[in-house]
């Protein structure tokens, strides 16, 4: 083979590469165009981003219920992340993306998990949250209109932190990360060092009249995560700190099944002081929050900081 | 016949002219194909075109939101829909600071506005001994935008201007008195 031949040859081996990647690229656009997903997707990208902005802009609260007849819904995924609306095909995101960006209000709590295929969209906007959802969730929409209470002006900050009777590694490290965030932690149990028998005790005695919260940590049955409030003069406040935590566990927790709900006559694990701010944590043992204690910890330490946030102008601050 | 002839005699020359002619087309086809994908693009977005809606939606947000330019009572939270504190207005750097968070977007931003507060006739108010300046919703960009708007091309690389106008109520201490919200939008064109 002559010398010139090969060159020839490798020209043509190179345009027909090249034709072959444009014909692919090709064939694949078309088909996309074909089966009308780019045009759904790039539809309702658009709209939900319009839908986005205007149920933030409503004045009071709304729930809206998304369910578009001429797309369907359920073909895709979505993601509403760094201020874009996202569709795609698949969890392993084999198909084209289509983002388009929305405005957010800094002033909302925002909640807005993936959601894959789902049958409808349903948007819940309070005076404090924003949440996107796949279903109509009535615990959240009470949760979320319960942050309409305004925080107290709190003069004395004493934080107590009640670990519970329970030995787990988790829930330890969750009380030393609040500990450690606090200036004015006192925490009831460090397990390290007290004895089961002087706990009760010790516990009751660590709550003062200047306490400003109680706050509890307890495990028990199941997979739900619940936050128990008092039902004595303090309930609107604890109610209201009870909210920012599971809008604190919610965003960073999308899966994890949450609730809140005042305190029964059974429960003994809530400590209040006279006239104080308290709550209680309970874990449900299977919940999958378990897994990253380091992220509860600091969801729920986001959760104190938003509640002590309006207070702390007035007052020295609780938290680092 | 030819072609078997010149096949034989100078099989260099056969692969010099078939090379050169596919290569010509390489390119050819290449370009045929974008365009055709450039040219679906445009179709699926002008149809899908909401820069207008989106606009509209802007300026009722400015106005019914409790961080926008109306008066929101946070005591009572309301929204004073359509009354515009002139003090508060004349405020641009915090105005300006407000509505950024209020409206926070990706970079670039879907789109920048000039707000202008008139009485009836156009004349600006004044305050405190100066005329209020308009506020400017993602100012650089704005700045650079409305060079684009004038453009007589359109297409990307381009900016859509679209203006609104609310009758308000501006209020100056404890009077109010009627006024006009001019509201430039940019959009650009993507």
């Amino acid at each position: 083979m002559k010398r010139g031949e090969i060159e020839v040859s490798l020209v043509l081996l190179l345009g027909l590469i090249i034709f072959a990647v444009v014909a692919l690229f090709f064939f694949g656009y078309a088909k996309q165009v074909a089966e009308k997903t780019l045009f759904e997707k790039r539809f309702l990208a658009r709209d939900l981003a319009l839908v986005l902005n205007t149920v933030q802009s409503v004045p009071g609260d709304v729930t809206l219920y998304y369910v578009e007849p001429s797309a369907n819904l359920s073909r895709f995924r979505y993601h509403f992340e760094n201020k874009l609306v996202t569709l795609s095909d698949s969890p392993n995101e084999v198909g084209t993306r289509v983002s388009y960006p929305f405005f957010t209000d800094s002033s909302l709590v925002s909640s807005l998990p993936s959601l894959d295929h789902p049958s409808q969209l349903v948007f819940i906007k309070t005076a404090h949250a924003l949440h996107v959802s796949d279903h109509e969730d009535t615990a959240l929409v009470e949760r979320l209109s319960c942050s309409r209470v305004s925080q107290l002006s709190l003069s004395k900050e004493t934080l107590v932190l009640d670990s519970g009777d329970q030995m787990n590694s988790a829930l330890v490290q969750v009380t030393d990360y609040l500990e450690a965030k606090s200036d004015f932690a006192k925490t009831t149990r460090t397990w390290k060092t007290e004895l089961p028998e002087n706990l009760y005790a010790q516990r009751l005695s660590l709550i003062e009249k200047d306490t400003s919260l109680v706050f509890g940590l307890d495990i028990q049955d199941g997979d739900a995560i619940t936050v128990v409030y008092p039902t004595d003069a303090s309930s609107e406040q604890s109610k209201k700190l009870a909210c920012l935590l599971l809008d604190q566990l919610a965003q960073n927790f999308p899966d994890a099944v949450l609730t809140s709900r005042p305190q029964q006559s059974s429960d003994d694990f809530l400590r209040i002081n006279s006239e104080g701010l308290a709550v209680v944590v309970v874990l449900g043992d299977e919940s999958s929050v378990f897994a990253d204690p380091s992220r509860l910890g600091s969801s729920l330490f986001s959760g104190i900081q938003e509640y002590f946030k309006s207070a702390s102008e007035t007052n020295t601050g609780v938290f680092s | 016949m030819f072609f078997c002839e010149k096949l034989m005699r100078n099989r260099r020359g056969l692969f010099s002219d078939i090379s050169f002619t596919t290569f010509l087309y390489i390119p050819v086809i290449i370009l045929v194909a974008l365009f055709l994908v450039y040219l679906s693009n445009q179709a699926i977005a002008y149809s899908l075109q909401t820069s207008d809606l989106e606009s509209q939606l802007f300026v009722h947000s400015l106005l019914l939101s409790p961080r926008g330019v109306s008066v929101y009572d946070p005591a009572l939270d309301r929204v004073f829909d359509g009354t515009i504190d002139l003090a508060t207005f004349s405020d641009s750097a915090h105005l300006e600071a407000q509505l950024r968070e209020a409206f926070q977007s990706v970079d670039p931003p879907l789109l920048s506005a000039e707000l202008k507060l008139t009485d009836l006739h156009g004349k600006s108010f004044e305050s405190q001994g100066k005329i209020v300046s308009p506020i400017l919703y993602q100012k650089t960009w704005f700045e650079r935008w409305v060079v684009l708007s004038g453009s007589f091309l359109s297409g990307k690389g381009t900016a859509h201007v679209y203006e609104e106008q609310r009758y308000v109520f501006v209020r100056t201490g404890e009077r109010l008195v009627p006024g006009l919200l001019t509201v430039r939008v940019l959009i650009p064109e993507s």
